[in-house]
This record gives structure tokens, sequence and C-alpha cells, in this order.
């Protein structure tokens, strides 16, 4: 049986984890190879890093965290953050990323997932979507790291982004993310019910249990937390039993 | 001349098939050359993309034939996912004929079990592989260890008795095969951690006759 993932976030800003990590065995918190190591080991089922580079001349430090991060941990590696064209894609793939999320870039100019999941496969290319709930029944989605507001509906969207190519859907939660409340679980139980690509829960964790309400309540595919496991408020191997005490499939 | 060629299919994340073999043998090569890989010991196939892409690519590099005649050699080859796929004669995600070297077909993963309940394509995530026919390429491995899957499309071997590991999903798929000194994997060793860097140990060491 396919096991859910559990999957750690790393924010990348000029080529040094921010938000740095804090455990008493990570000499440099700031070393993206370093905690790459520690969360394999830990195990995590895959790593994903966000670019937050502000400055457009620094951003290709990035390429050079995915070579070392990729040379070093066999697990897959998702890079996003400021992926513009199919030739940002290309040169992610190639330092070693196995997938690559696009967000802003893609509501901009939707026919970028056909050209990217044309040239590279599907199975490369990940939809970051960050959603805002507005009333009862309806998200929409945002841009610019959340600071967007479109008229994209977020329901229409994720339909949209399936029928392009994109082989996986990361969906943040404006509303949850940061708040430890919780994953938007009723978003997440609808997005799943229209897609049939892999959707991975963002935006919200805080206690074990919003784990396990977003892959049964939810039913994701995957939990993606930064903060939560950064701090060590509780580690990788503890959701991991956790989740599997509660008769989730998990890897060993 | 390399030990172990890796063959460039223009088509493929080569970076961490390399790594991850490098840490076993230091002499490896990703390379397109005919004459390379004729003389290496052995050769990993990886894949990403579709078979088509692939297989237009081997033809293009005129390595199709290179593959066959390697294979007859009897010389130890790994295939890896679409690596795996081309290996068929026919599938259902392409057009063009497979490399032919094993009897059956590559088929679409259905979205739904036998009792309708559904399944998402891509298989996408960590899934268990259940041993069936021991063998040295997993050595060291526990039975129904997990591996990375990622993919659409499942091989169909004619002859069942080749198949040496499979995995359950909405149907139960064939992920290992083993025909003469040929291992092809659906699953992704180099991005399966510590078990999957295993397998390359294995074939490393099969490769230089240590076992």
């Amino acid at each position: 049986m396919l096991t859910k993932r559990i999957i750690p976030c790393l924010d990348v800003d000029q080529g040094r984890v921010v938000k740095g990590i804090k455990f008493k065995n990570i000499k440099d918190a700031g070393d993206p190879t370093e905690l790459a190591v520690f969360y394999n080991k830990e195990g995590a089922d895959e790593l994903v890093f966000l670019d937050i580079t502000a400055s457009h001349e620094k951003r290709k430090t990035i390429v050079d965290v995915v070579k070392k991060v990729s040379s070093n941990v066999f697990i897959p590696l998702t890079v996003g953050g400021g992926i513009q064209n199919s030739i940002d894609m290309g040169l992610m793939l190639e330092a070693g990323a196995d997938k690559v999320s696009v967000n802003t870039a893609a509501v901009n100019n939707p026919k970028l997932i056909n050209i990217c999941s044309k040239q590279f496969g599907s199975q490369c290319v990940v939809a970051a979507i960050d959603v805002k709930k507005i009333n009862n029944n309806k998200w929409l989605v945002y841009t610019h790291g959340g600071r967007t507001e479109t008229e994209i509906d977020a329901f229409e969207w994720v339909k949209e982004v399936q029928e392009r190519g994109a082989g996986e859907i990361l969906l943040t939660s404006m509303d949850r993310d940061g708040s430890h409340e919780g994953y938007d679980n009723e978003l997440l139980y609808k997005v799943n019910t229209i897609v049939s690509i892999p959707v991975i829960a963002s935006g919200g964790a805080g206690k074990l249990q919003h784990f396990l309400d977003a892959l049964i309540k939810g039913k994701a595919d995957a939990v993606l937390a930064a903060s939560t496991f950064h701090y060590g408020k509780f580690t990788i191997k503890e959701t991991k039993d956790f989740l599997k005490k509660n008769n989730i499939n998990i890897r060993k | 001349m390399p030990e172990i060629s890796i063959i460039n299919t223009k088509s493929a994340n080569f970076h961490s098939v390399k790594k991850a073999i490098d840490l076993y043998n230091p002499d490896t090569l990703v390379t397109s050359s005919q004459q390379e890989i004729k003389n290496s010991k052995g050769i990993i196939i990886p894949g990403v993309s579709s078979t088509d892409t692939v297989l237009q690519n081997l033809s293009q590099l005129k390595l199709d034939k290179v593959i066959l005649d390697f294979y007859n050699s009897g010389k130890p080859i790994l295939c890896i996912c679409v690596g795996m796929q081309i290996l068929f004669e026919r599938s259902e995600e392409g057009q063009i004929e497979g490399l032919g070297i094993l009897k059956g077909e590559v088929k679409k993963i259905p979205q739904k079990n036998s009792n309708e309940k559904e399944f998402k394509v891509p298989h996408m995530g960590w899934n268990q592989v259940e041993i069936v026919k021991k063998d040295k390429i997993f050595h060291d491995i526990k039975d129904n260890s997990e591996f990375y899957f990622v993919h659409s499309y499942h091989c169909v071997p004619e002859d069942q008795n080749l198949i040496i590991s499979s995995t359950e999903y909405s149907v139960s798929m064939c992920s290992g095969i083993k025909i003469n000194n040929l291992y092809a994997f659906q699953f992704h060793p180099e991005k399966s951690s510590f078990d999957g860097l295993k397998i390359y140990k294995n074939f490393s060491e099969l490769v230089s006759g240590l076992k």
C-alpha cells in the first residue's frame, strides 16, 4: 500500500536556510545540506526547498544548493520559488531536483504548465497554489507569496492545472499558514474530490492531531510543515509514530 | 573506458543516479558514446519522461542496438522506471515499438481496483516492495521495505517467472524483473534513501564480480 508522506519545507534565502532549526545536533542551522541529511535520517519522505531570495542577481545560489543537497541526500527533492519559465525549471532539474513547483508564473501564464509537463514530464511539475477562504463555499487563489489576490476560484484552478499536466498540487491555506491551528481540511477534502493527482496539504500544522486530520478528513496524500519541525515542537519520527498508531500507512 | 556507463538518453535526470552509483564505484560515466558503452562492464539505463521520448532518443543515438548487444553479451544491466518500460514490446503510453527484450506490454495504471475503490494516478510516493524471488540484488534489504515510485504506467511481462518483486496498488504491479543479468525496477532506488542505495551497492558489486 502506498504510504502517506511527511514533508519538511525549508525556506532558502541566498543559499542559506532561514527560520533556522533548533536542534542540538545541528552544527550549522543555515546549511541546507546539513539539514537535509538530518531530515533524511529522521525519516522525512521528501524535502521541499522554497527559494525566497528577493535579489534577482543572487537567485542562482539555489542551483548550488540543489546540486549539493541532491549529491548527499537520496530522497525526492522539490524546489520552488521564483520559477518563471521552462528554462528555470530545466536548470533546477539538471541540478538534481526531482520536481519543481510553479506558482505565480503559472497563474499569469497557465500554458507554462503545459509546456513544462510536455518537456520534462508531468511528474516533475508541481502546481503550488496559495488560497484564502472568502466565504462559506468560496476560496480564491493568491499570488506573489500570498500578497496579491486574484479572481480565480480555487476549485476551477485545481481542475485546470491537472488538465494542463501538473503531476501534483501543493495546496497552501493562507488562512492557516503560520497559525498552528490545523490544516484547512474542508478545502483539502473538496480539492481531493475534484482532482485525481496527489495533493500535499500545507499551512496550519501545530499538533500531531493536525496531520492525522489532514490525512483522514482532508484526504491529503502528503502533509508539509515548516516551523513545527524546525523548532523541534515534535520530530518527524514522533509524527510518524503517532500516525502509525492511528493506523495510517507510513514508511518505516 | 568507464567500468559502469550510465546511458544518457538525453531525457532523464542523471544527477542522482550518478551520485548514487559513485558511492560504490568511482569509475562511472554518463555517456551516449557507443564505444564507451560497449566497453563497459555494466550499464545503467535511467529513465524519466515518456517511453516514446526515450526510445526516440536511443534510436537517434543508435544506442538501441548497442543495448541489445550488451544484453546478449550477458553483462549486468540495471534499468530504472522508464528505463524498464522501454524493454517491453509496446506501451499504451506511446506509439513507438519498444526494445522487445522482454515479452509483454506496459499498461496504464487503473484508477479503480476490482472493488471500485479509487486510486490516484500517477502512483507517487513510497510503497512496499514485496520480494517474490530472493536475489543478490536485494542483499541486506528487508522484505516489504518501502521504495519511491512515480509513474502512471506499469509493466506486464508475459513470463511471470521473471518477476522478482511486486507492489500493491489498484492492481498488483510488477516492480522488479530479472532476466539473465538484466535487472529492471519500476521504483527509483536513487530516491529511496538508504534501502535504495543498497540496490546500487549490490549492482556495483555484481559488476565488479565480488559476489
